[in-house]
């Protein structure tokens, strides 16, 4: 652990003095390790008179920029009735504004050598993004600002229309006709129980879509996507003084708005009592799933799970081994936070996915995962595991600081919920100052026997090929499959 | 207890508390007047279309010229081929702490019986002379190196990506991998369970189900394309141990390997890393089937697959393109853009964004080392399945019919062209980049040259190569859906016989 630290805190080109002091004991001496440097991420941060926040990060490593703008709304800001309101507007923010013909805005991006280009909806936040060659700033930004003070007018029936049928073949694709397509939704909506922001699926209830018209996306835009509430990262090959003047021409000129009020975290689930749920589901192979509500990104404990995670599902982990290379019941297994930014909370799933030859043995897979973290709860993690999981994350988000599309989204992630983009180095450092005591408390604290979700879903010709749940049962403590 | 969701219930309590929009001019109790920060931005509530201040944005009414354009040139590839016939291809990146890796062979799937490549690769890693499949996950764990055996229809290959300060033990894991795989009895069992599971998984995934139909539409009975990467049930079951030591044995020696290193690492450092990793390695491969030929044509028809219950039909066009290394790559990479090649292609903007049918259509040429296919198509509503079908061939038959606009084909090569540089960004798109070339023989200069080459292709071409390889009279149609609903309407189109699976 000690080694590995060191090893780590050299490949980070952070200071070893800095790194060791969160350790509870010093070093061993080992070589003197190479000392690679990661350039500290090089930002500059200011708001317009509107309100929109800008993070500005040159980056000179491939002559491409990314642009991001995230709007703080999500699907926990659907209006009542209105369900999955949140996504469908993200679509209608790609199919033209005042100045941005139909379908226009996918061709001018393409013409100019896009290389990502994508818009999605989490439960607190909306992001749009495109990344360009470097010559081709003006673009992005003459496209994003359009369509940030002048979307609606060209919002009209026809595109919403289109863009609710488009919706609704997303849903049948990825929640209808997608094996195992509904278990996720499945325990989240019991860690959030309805009348909880987190409840609803993003994508929303069809009857709920149909109900959008013009007036109330109209509505929704006015409420959630003024300027002042925006936040643009640019990050990649420009020059910043450049990069200031556009930004200034083309969103210093956007009219401010009134600012919404956001909800204020967390929101906890109110889930005292753990419930299993049965799951049927037309597909070959059964699947267990354990989920528990857990801190938000970024809060105490979160660093401590996303190591837990590693722990257990890691390509060495102790509970594979035994799941997956001696008895031969599971092929795969994950233990990780849900996806998406998660800011007032989040869910910590384990999923394994059940052999043929591990057909309906979802007690012997429950009771190891239990055996595993009652063992994380008495002991914490061994040196080796947590270094391990500590290099695992580590090295991921070095190989994720690769791409300048994933930097302007990490940038405007901390700025979502640490309230400043210059928070890499403090991110980082939770890792580091992981230790065997603090993991232990979190598994503790964040994943007790109770109260907590547990699904079967077991494989049954004739079911739902997304799976239907059959029987739900509550218990005051978990409950044997 | 039956589950009881109360879905659609009211959004409630929490959200109520949430304040509705203050009245203009008054924002949290502060009255404002100016806008001068985002906490007391105010105005506004809609957006002011007078006249005036329709002239102040009048300068948004036509799109930017671009900046300066820089010259794009691919990173400078340095080719070194070790005493033994390993050759090696480094790329250098110092600005980032990493390093990105590929070795891989020269052939792949279509060198074996079906599923043998997958079952092959998946065990090389479970195990070697001196270390077992733990010791492997150990330590690579402890590195936070990843490493990944793959195959693919044209080639095996191990995908490394590794920290700097660990590249030494990355290497030395590749190596052992590679050279000195054991393929332990008992994992060849749990591998060989573990593809047979996932054969299972696939009748439920109705792209998966599409994709294995379109290749037993398009190519005939022991072609090395038809069966699936996994395999099949049958083929699957009677591997053994014994013939993935053969095959791993006659695909991997280092005249026919390649090695892509991009990342934190110089010349001189990793000409000495190499050697010691892999200069040792002395095998030779056993000669390569000959690659796969085009099969003959088949009149049009339509597989029907029945998936009873589900909502969508997944649909595929599909026919036989050219192989990668075709003298038209650069007409049909053009041609295939303004088809279905991205989100402002006909297919798309037809099939998504004018009749809602979908979530996305595209169109694509597989390009591997024979005649390859071509598919266009996507998950389609199920009600409107033989309307969307409709759409497609409309949109492949005028392509081939029409000549396209000059603006579509300058749009469709100036975005091939312009995206250029964002694939040299990371060293695992570096590194994955580079072995392509290796694998399909492609000359190094590939990315110098092809931005010339695409910008060559004219609206002839376009055509000339629509009409080559898009002969609509001899389109493969797979659609996997409800039989029941749709297959009346599919035989009323009248593109050819519907025939069950």
């Amino acid at each position: 652990m000690r080694t590995s630290s060191r090893r780590l805190a050299a490949a980070l080109g952070l200071a070893l003095s800095w790194a060791t002091s969160a350790l509870s004991i010093a070093p061993v001496a080992s070589a003197a390790p190479s000392l690679p440097k990661i350039p500290r991420l090089e930002l500059e941060t200011y708001r317009l008179e509107n309100g929109l926040q800008i993070v500005l990060h040159p980056d000179h490593r491939t002559p491409i920029v990314a642009t991001n703008v995230w709007y703080h709304v999500g699907s926990k800001d659907d209006p009542p009735h209105l369900s999955g309101m949140a996504h469908l507007f993200e679509h209608l923010m790609l199919q033209g504004s005042r100045n941005v013909g139909e379908d226009m805005f996918f061709k001018y991006l393409e013409r100019a050598g896009v290389s990502d280009r994508n818009a999605t909806t989490g439960f607190d936040r909306t992001n749009y993004f495109e990344t360009l060659p470097r010559s081709e700033l003006p673009l992005s930004l003459w496209l994003e600002s359009d369509r940030m003070g002048f979307l609606l007018d060209h919002l009209n029936d026809e595109s919403l229309r289109v863009q609710r049928d488009v919706v609704k073949n997303e849903l049948r694709q990825n929640m209808i006709d997608a094996p195992y397509g509904r278990v996720f939704l499945f325990g989240r909506q019991e860690l959030y129980p309805a009348g909880h922001p987190y409840h609803q699926s993003i994508i929303g209830l069809p009857a709920d879509l149909d109900a959008v018209d013009v007036p109330a996306a109209k509505a929704f835009y006015e409420r959630w996507y003024a300027p002042g509430d925006a936040t643009l990262v640019l990050a990649g090959d420009f020059d910043p003084k450049t990069a200031r003047e556009l930004v200034d021409t083309y969103f210093s000129t956007l009219p401010p708005r009134e600012v919404p009020k956001h909800l204020a975290g967390p929101l906890p689930s109110p889930m005292h009592e753990s419930v299993t749920l049965t799951v049927e589901a037309d597909v070959a192979l059964g699947r267990l799933l354990l989920a528990w509500a857990v801190p938000a990104q970024l809060a105490d404990g979160d660093a401590a799970l996303e190591a837990i995670g590693r722990v257990l599902s890691s390509r060495s982990s102790r509970l594979r081994k035994k799941l997956v290379h001696e008895l031969h019941v599971a092929s795969e297994i994950s233990a990780r936070h849900d996806y998406l930014s998660w800011q007032h909370g989040r869910i910590f799933w384990i999923d394994v996915a059940l052999t043929a030859a591990g057909a309906g043995k979802f007690e012997v897979v429950r009771a190891a995962v239990d055996a595993e973290l009652a063992r994380l709860r008495k002991e914490g993690p061994s040196e080796g595991e947590l270094s391990r999981a500590r290099q695992g994350i580590l090295s991921r988000r070095i190989f994720g600081l690769e791409r300048v599309t994933e930097r302007a989204d990490v940038l405007n992630d901390y700025a979502h919920l640490a309230g400043t983009p210059d928070y890499l180095e403090q991110d980082l450092a939770r890792y580091l100052a992981l230790t065997a005591v603090s993991v232990r408390d979190a598994v503790r604290a964040h994943l007790p026997e109770g109260p907590r979700v547990i699904e079967l879903v077991k494989p049954t010709k004739g079911a739902a090929v997304a799976g239907a749940i059959v029987e739900r049962v509550v218990s005051a403590k978990a409950v044997s499959p | 207890m039956k589950a009881h969701h109360l879905i659609g219930a009211l959004l409630p309590a929490l959200l109520m508390a949430c304040p509705h929009r203050p009245s203009p001019g008054v924002t949290g109790g502060t009255s404002a007047t100016s806008a001068t920060s985002a906490s007391n931005a105010t105005n506004a509530a809609s957006i002011s279309t007078s006249t005036s201040a329709l002239d102040a944005q009048a300068f948004r009414a036509k799109p930017p010229a671009a900046l300066a354009d820089v010259p794009f040139r691919p990173p400078v590839v340095r080719r070194e081929v070790l005493a033994n016939g390993l050759e090696i291809l480094l790329i250098e990146q110092h600005l980032l702490p990493v390093v990105g890796m590929q070795l891989v062979t020269h052939h792949g799937a279509d060198a074996g019986s079906p599923g043998l490549a997958t079952l092959t690769t998946r065990t090389s890693t479970r195990g070697t002379s001196t270390s077992t499949a733990e010791q492997i996950d150990v330590a690579l764990d402890d590195a936070g190196t990843t490493l990944n055996a793959w195959a693919s229809i044209d080639a095996l290959g191990v995908t490394v990506k590794t920290l700097r300060p660990e590249l030494d033990g990355a290497l030395s894991q590749l190596a052992d991998v590679t050279l000195h795989p054991t393929f332990p009895v008992a994992e060849v069992t749990r591998q060989r369970d573990q593809v047979l599971d996932a054969i299972r998984q696939r009748v439920n995934d109705l792209d998966a189900v599409k994709w294995d139909a379109t290749l037993v539409a398009l190519f005939p009975e022991g072609h090395p394309y038809r069966a699936p990467k996994l395999g099949t049930a049958a083929s699957v079951a009677k591997l053994d141990r014994k013939q993935l030591v053969g095959f791993h044995a006659a695909r991997w020696c280092p005249a026919d390997t390649t090695l892509i290193v991009a990342g934190d690492v110089t010349a001189s450092e990793l000409h000495e890393k190499v050697e010691k990793a892999f200069g040792n390695w002395k095998s030779s491969c056993i000669p390569a089937p000959v690659p796969a030929v085009a099969p003959a044509p088949r009149p049009s028809r339509i597989v029907l697959v029945d998936r009873p219950g589900t909502s969508q039909s997944q649909v595929a066009v599909s026919l036989v393109g050219p192989a990668r290394t075709s003298p038209d790559f650069a007409a049909v990479m053009v041609m295939n853009q303004i088809l279905g090649g991205n989100l402002s292609s006909r297919i798309f903007l037809n099939l998504r964004e004018k009749h809602g049918y979908t979530y996305g259509a595209y169109s694509w040429f597989e390009l591997w080392r024979g005649p390859s296919p071509f598919l266009a198509g996507g998950a389609m509503v199920g009600d409107k399945t033989a309307l969307a079908l409709r759409e497609l061939l409309t949109e492949i038959r005028r392509i081939a019919d029409e000549p396209v606009t000059a603006a579509e084909l300058d749009a469709a090569k100036s975005s091939l062209i312009r995206a250029l540089p964002a694939r040299f960004e990371t060293v695992e798109s570096i590194s994955w980049t580079f072995a392509q070339l290796a694998i399909y023989g492609v000359p190094l200069d590939e990315y110098e040259t092809r931005a010339d080459r695409f910008g060559a292709v004219s609206l002839a071409d376009v055509q000339r190569v629509a009409k080559t390889y898009l002969k609509l009279e001899e389109a493969q149609i797979v659609v996997v859906g409800d039989a029941k609903k749709v297959k009346g309407e599919l035989e009323a189109l009248g593109v050819g016989p519907v025939v069950a699976e």
